[in-house]
């Protein structure tokens, strides 16, 4: 984070300037905006481009730059041509993210957050990406790479150090999207629509056939179009469902797509298969995933080498392949358990349909829920439906949202905003992102119907940046509701106006917190404000301003379509409707879920249980504020109540699992630094108290604790967690008091014994080398440090002051004869 | 909840506070204590330090902690202030912030007049339990006037807020963030690389020793030691009130004519006084302000003589450089009087001259710097400025204790003043001094009028007007540079419309200024006043022209008022100054 400008020198600002010039309603509050773009300009953030957006926008420079330093995606120095990203997400730790980071510093001889001196490649550790689920995963020049080793990425690094600068390709824009043959294209010249501003009864006459005329062409014409919706039209041998959620893209290298198409045209089959890219299909731990219809199958791990037979034996031959199911004899999505004990009611979508076309959503009655609530009810009845469901918050807290929308339509300050919080900060959870990149129209319904409800005539969705894709999908979703009469001005004739902006969060996950999130969006440092006043009586720019999350919006469109009763008809008497779960870590089916909240044994039911050869020890819920309890509490119960009682909270969804590999104590340690990092570094006990306890901590793990650490440890976690200004910091302790309650021995035996149980915290390891020997010298070879010598033929010696315990000795060695200690 | 009020318990005492009142208001009614470090009532609260965390018991009888400085009182709430856990949590934070401090409380410029100290003290910290990694940031001495020590900062945000809140300025910002946070101007450039005017307001905030005064000390005891040197100190109007302080005497004790005798034992050669500067300033302001009248403009013409005003201008407002008032301020009215008029009067070679000011204010010592103020051939008006508190470590060093001292006066002709110079020290107090010379030149009806009510106060925007003749001409006094963001705005938008205008960077005028005594607060600023304006009021002569020693530095010297030589001598210009301020 500390990072100091670059000398000044001469940056071409002229297309700064015209980017400023060209900006419609410039205001202070799109600061973070057109740092973003300026840092598309220039790569990095010049001190004299800094200037000229302080003298053009007219913002104090101290502003400018206390922006600009507070956001980690905003970088003060020049990057290098290449950019490697090692993911730190909680999975990805898990799973060894350290290991390659220590390899990527050893091939390129720099630093995580420094440039080689070549200025080729610039090494950086980022926030969770969202690729849980391939855990441990990097990002090299923008591109996803999951289920990476060590030895991989290695490669990797001494490849890019040669490499030339990869071309940036053109990103689609939103209307590319809005091609072919829509719901928009009108059946004569009697219809009555144009794009952007539809016939007031649109949505009746594509969704119900309720026409203003029934010529029997024009009625023929909207079948079709209602086929293709729904993946249905004959003029089609089958339909292919392609994942593109991020982890099945991340290991879909080279494309199954192309290969497709390479086939397809080499039979002469071109445009006879309609491929459907769709968002996280939910079994990120078999993906990639394809699913056909309408001979249906769900065939995993497929690679372009077996997209031939899949057209010869399945397209073509009618017959299932059987070495690609996800196991004997299971061959439709519905017969996995994965998928079977799931209630997908949110989800039901996601998956399922072209989420970059808006057809598919309205075919499977999307936007009713608006349509509903606009036509046939009061923004009061909306509310109260709301409230009787029994909605609760699904970013975390779990506050009533019919109550929280209650509180900003009673504000007199008619002016009145809502927020979407799509700022998934949690390490280890993908739902928000799942459901924007899978579903955005749902969450786009949700939040029309929210402003509707309370009386905002704005609303906001905050992105976070490390999400291009959910902020692509988003921008596709609006652009064609737009073109659909849903969003803009006189939405569906009804007079109401609703404008939604999105905002793309600058990396700072305290911004998930609703006021440090309101001060962002206000073009601002991230920092929490006091509560009270609430943002629903006080929030943008001293507006009531209702802030959702993405899951929770989701929700709303299926209270008003299904009625509250079937709403309720899931989950616990005080925590109604379902939860969406990302399951990662050391667990069989890593993935995407949805149960109704109470649901028990979802580890071993849905998540499949621990893969071979390892034991489940502990689960991690709700990120860094959350709690690491031992698995069998976490079957017990999952609602918030429940959870809460274990010290424990249901957080955003994101759902961690460690096995006997894992040490609680280093465990603790990362998420703390976590949190520590992510301090917004308003307050003391949050800023100075996390970064004692880290310290307390890596005193632990080094071999270095005294028992009276322990003590130290819980007294500060105390007076953090009740004196902090905000949820991060109230929470940041989470972690330690749930693994000191669930996990104490390892402490103990970190400190007294300086044993670390797991075999992770380095200071603590020693390796040697048994009689059994046999001096072949293939660990010699392997040790990037020289520290291993010996003769051939006689056992060899380990100098264990040089080692630096990276384990590449015990990996290599054909007979077991390196023992780690 | 009738008539807007909301009753509550604190440690068991019932009160009743209006709805909206802050738990520490409703606490302050009782006469219980909070301990506080970042609230400042004059600031956007923060809610930062966590230090006045309270005890707020929950319906279900558990209880939550919460910031009293912030946290609204409310119908029923019952509230502790001062429990085990909140002493145990206050110790706690104190000593995290000590974990990140320099500990150096001997060597300490702050030292017994620290708030983290008193923080200390009162909660009786006798170890630290927590050592690891500190922050470090370079010092920044770059500024003529303020210096600023980060490793000494507790980031507690009050310099920010008042340079961005009260003054308008914004010349320092929290950067980065977590653990990193410092407080830095832009890009972390030097302090006098930036907007910042120098006026000090930002060091009297400061809770600890971030902020300091560059000290001039040292150059001023070399001249005192020179047997070569004459040494020559001036003494600003509001310095005279608050030296007492110094002293640990109440605010609004002034010790006016001991501090000559206080001065020459010390070893200075010749005691001004800044007053006389400040009715010749009168004289020359007057004068324009008549010109302008006569002209019909432009208008306003705005008083020049505070120089963090000045600089903000540059920087802010240089669209208002023709409205600005040429005079310089009665500082370098002295200083260049001095080194001619008086040089010459007494056969002295003025480059054997030292001349010493003891200010209120910190930008007086970016004002003897500006190339403006020096003589024709380059020797500067005025040699080294001292803040009233690096007065006293001057007092200090030489063993005097004011109070004590016998009373003296100051040095003929330039040491001669009126009451109308000595309001130069309270904000309104310039243009009421004004007044009382242009009306009564301009309007024999105004001859004997003395004081100007609307003008006088605390308020930092003081609108009035007054009848000359049969015109009636509007008046504005402002102190606090935000307060003069807001009327600028509204004149340039054509909204106000203002014929005379005063700004005094300082909350309150010279009293506040930042060179001022710590603590510098509304009650000492409000005691202060009142000091002033009494001793103006026991003053035989209260209007600048009628002072003799006006006169006779006129007839022998300079001639006319705004006449060539005073012209020459006695007014500045300004120019547009970067980087550009928003």
């Amino acid at each position: 984070m500390t990072q100091t400008p670059t000398a000044p020198t001469a940056t071409d600002l002229a297309p700064l300037r015209d980017l400023l010039a060209n900006w419609v309603d410039l205001k202070p509050r799109n600061l973070i905006a057109v740092l973003q773009k300026a840092q598309e300009l220039y790569g990095y953030l010049p001190t004299d481009a800094l200037d000229y957006v302080a003298d053009a926008m007219r913002i104090a420079e101290a502003r400018v730059y206390g922006v600009a330093t507070f956001y980690s995606q905003f970088r003060l120095k020049a990057q290098g041509e290449h950019v490697i990203q090692v993911c730190n997400g909680t999975a990805c730790n898990v799973k060894g993210a350290d290991d390659l980071l220590g390899e990527l510093v050893a091939v390129l001889g720099i630093h995580a957050g420094d440039t080689t001196p070549d200025g080729k490649v610039t090494l950086e550790k980022v926030n969770c990406v969202g690729a849980c689920g391939v855990a441990p995963a990097i990002v090299v020049d923008g591109e996803v790479h999951g289920r990476v080793t060590s030895k991989l990425v290695g490669k990797l690094a001494r490849k890019l150090l040669t490499a030339p600068k990869p071309i940036i390709a053109r990103r689609p824009s939103a209307m590319d999207k809005v091609r072919g043959r829509t719901f928009l294209e009108r059946c004569c010249d009697k219809c009555q629509t144009r794009p952007g501003t539809p016939c007031p009864n649109f949505l009746l006459c594509r969704m119900e056939g309720l026409s203003c005329h029934d010529d029997e062409q024009c009625v023929k014409f909207r079948e079709e179009l209602h086929n293709l919706a729904e993946h249905k039209s004959p003029q089609f041998l089958a339909t292919a469902f392609l994942c593109k959620g991020l982890t099945c893209d991340a290991s879909d290298e080279p494309s199954v797509y192309k290969a497709f198409l390479g086939e397809l045209k080499k039979r002469g089959l071109s445009g006879k298969v309609d491929f459907i890219e769709t968002g996280c299909q939910g079994l990120c731990e078999v993906g990639p995933i394809v699913q056909l219809l309408p001979l249906e199958a769900f065939y995993c791990r497929v690679k372009p080498t077996d997209v031939a037979e899949i057209v010869e034996k399945h397209i073509l031959g009618g017959q299932i392949i059987e070495r690609l199911l996800y196991a004997p004899g299971l061959v439709t999505e519905a017969s996995i358990p994965f998928y079977s004990k799931q209630v997908r009611r949110v989800l039901s979508n996601t998956g399922k349909i072209d989420p970059e076309n808006i057809d598919e959503y309205l075919a499977r009655e999307g936007y009713q829920a608006l349509y509903k609530a606009l036509k046939e009810m009061t923004p009061e009845q909306v509310i109260e439906s709301v409230t009787a469901a029994g909605l609760r918050g699904r970013g975390g807290g779990g506050f009533p949202t019919g109550k929280k929308w209650q509180i900003a339509r009673a504000q007199t300050d008619t002016t009145r905003y809502i927020i979407c919080n799509a700022d998934e900060g949690d390490p280890g959870a993908f739902m928000d992102r799942s459901l924007l990149e899978g579903d955005p129209h749902r969450v786009l319904e949700g939040i029309l119907i929210a402003a509707y409800a309370i009386g905002a005539e704005h609303a906001f969705v905050y992105c976070r940046a490390e999400y291009p894709l959910a902020i692509r999908r988003l921008e596709i979703a609006l652009a064609q509701a737009r073109m659909y009469g849903l969003v803009g001005p006189n939405i569906l004739g009804t007079g109401k106006n609703l404008h939604v902006e999105i905002i793309q969060g600058a990396g700072a996950f305290v911004c998930g917190e609703e006021t440090a999130m309101i001060s962002s969006i206000e073009g601002k440092r991230g920092m929490a404000r006091n509560k009270p006043p609430y943002p629903a009586q006080h929030g943008f720019e001293g507006h009531p301003t209702c802030v959702n999350n993405v899951e929770t919006f989701a929700n709303v469109p299926l209270i008003l379509r299904k009625g509250v009763e079937w709403f309720r008809s899931v989950g616990t008497d005080k925590s109604s409707g379902t939860k969406i779960f990302s399951l990662s870590g050391k667990i069989r089916n890593t993935g995407l879920v949805e149960v109704p909240i109470s649901m028990r044994e979802l580890l071993n039911e849905i998540g499949g249980g621990a893969p071979e050869g390892s034991s489940i020890k502990g689960a991690q819920t709700g990120g860094p504020s959350g709690a690491c309890i031992p698995a069998d509490r976490m079957d017990s119960a999952v609602d918030y109540e429940s959870l809460k009682k274990l010290g424990a909270m249901m957080g955003s969804g994101g759902l961690v699992v460690t096995d006997s590999g894992t040490c609680m104590v280093n465990f603790a340690k990362f998420f703390l630094g976590f949190t520590q990092h992510e301090s917004c570094g308003k307050c003391i006990p949050c800023r100075e108290g996390t970064k004692r306890m880290l310290e307390i901590l890596e005193r632990i793990t080094d071999g270095k604790g005294k028992m009276e650490d322990l003590g130290e440890l819980r007294h500060l976690a105390m007076v953090i967690s009740r004196t902090s200004a905000c949820g991060l910091g109230a929470t940041a302790p989470n972690p330690v008091f749930s693994t000191l309650r669930y996990f104490e021995h390892e402490y103990v035996s970190h400190i007294r014994d300086t044993r670390c149980l797991a075999g992770v915290c380095k200071s603590l390891l020693t390796y040697h080398i048994l009689s059994n020997c046999r001096g072949c010298g293939l660990c010699a070879r392997g040790c990037p440090v020289q520290c291993i010598s010996g003769e051939k033929g006689e056992i060899y010696v380990i100098d264990n002051e040089r080692c630096i315990k990276c384990g590449e000795c015990n990996r290599v060695c054909p007979f077991g004869a390196v023992a780690r200690t | 909840m009738a008539d807007n009020q909301v009753n509550l318990t604190i440690n068991d005492l019932p009160v009743r506070v209006p709805a909206g009142s802050t738990l520490l208001e409703a606490a302050q009614t009782l006469s219980i204590r909070i301990p506080t470090l970042c609230y400042d009532k004059h600031l956007t609260v923060s809610g930062a330090c966590r230090l006045c965390v309270v005890e707020v018991v929950n319906p279900t009888g558990s209880t939550r902690l919460e910031p009293a400085c912030s946290f609204p009182a409310q119908e029923g709430m019952m509230v502790r202030t001062n429990t085990r856990e909140l002493r145990d949590a206050r110790r706690t934070i104190i000593e995290l912030i000590l974990a990140n401090h320099p500990r150096a409380c001997q060597t300490c410029i702050r030292n017994q007049r620290c708030n983290l100290q008193d923080a200390c003290r009162e909660y009786s910290i006798d170890k630290i339990r927590y050592e690891g990694e500190k922050r470090h940031r370079a010092v920044d001495s770059s500024s003529v006037a303020i210096t600023r020590h980060p490793d000494f900062c507790i980031l507690c945000g009050k310099c920010v807020k008042v340079c961005k809140e009260v003054q308008g300025v914004y010349a320092l910002d929290f950067v980065n963030r977590g653990f990193s946070t410092t407080v830095l101007p832009p890009f972390d450039r030097d302090l006098a690389d930036t907007v910042c005017v120098l006026c000090g307001q930002c060091l009297l905030k400061c809770p600890v020793a971030a902020i300091r005064d560059k000290s001039y000390l040292d150059k001023v005891s070399d001249a005192l030691e020179d047997p070569e040197k004459i040494v020559i100190v001036q003494i600003a109007p509001s310095v005279r009130a608050t030296v007492g302080e110094l002293y640990n005497l109440p605010p609004g004790v002034p010790l006016t004519r001991k501090l000559p005798t206080a001065l020459r034992r010390i070893g200075f050669d010749y005691v001004f006084d800044t007053d006389f500067g400040a009715d010749m300033a009168v004289m020359e302001e007057g004068h324009e302000l008549i010109g302008r009248i006569k002209k019909g403009g432009p208008f306003p013409l705005i008083t020049s003589c505070s120089p963090g005003w000045v600089k903000f201008m540059e920087h802010f407002y240089p669209e208002f450089i023709p409205n600005m008032s040429s005079t310089k301020s009665p500082q370098q009215i002295v200083g260049a009087l001095t080194k001619t008029f008086f040089a010459q009067r007494n056969g002295i070679d003025p480059k054997k001259i030292f001349n010493v000011s003891i200010m209120p204010c910190s930008a007086k010592k970016f004002e003897i710097q500006r190339p403006e103020h020096k003589l024709d051939d380059g020797t500067p008006e005025m040699d080294a400025v001292l803040t009233t508190r690096e007065f006293g470590d001057l007092l200090r060093m030489h063993e005097i204790d004011v109070p004590s001292l016998p009373e003296s006066n100051f040095d003929p002709i330039l040491g001669d003043a009126t009451g109308a110079g000595l309001m130069f020290g309270v904000a309104g107090g310039m243009m009421e001094a004004s007044l009382r010379t242009v009306a009564a030149v301009l309007d024999p009806h105004c001859e004997a009028r003395l004081e100007y009510a609307a003008l006088r106060g605390t308020a930092g925007i003081k609108r009035g007007s007054v009848l000359i003749g049969d015109r009636e001409f509007k008046l504005c006094a402002v102190s606090g540079l935000a307060n003069a963001r807001k009327v600028l705005d509204e004149i340039k938008s054509g909204k106000e419309e203002v014929h005379f205008m005063e700004v005094m960077a300082c909350p309150g005028g010279c009293i506040g200024g930042g060179g001022q005594p710590l603590p510098t607060d509304d009650e000492s600023r409000r005691r202060r006043i009142e000091a002033m304006y009494a001793e103006d009021r026991a003053l035989p002569i209260r209007q600048s022209h009628k002072n003799p020693a006006i006169r006779t530095v006129y007839e022998e010297f300079l001639g006319e008022p705004n006449g060539e030589k005073a012209h020459h001598l006695l007014h500045a210009t300004y120019s547009p100054r970067l980087p550009r301020g928003f």
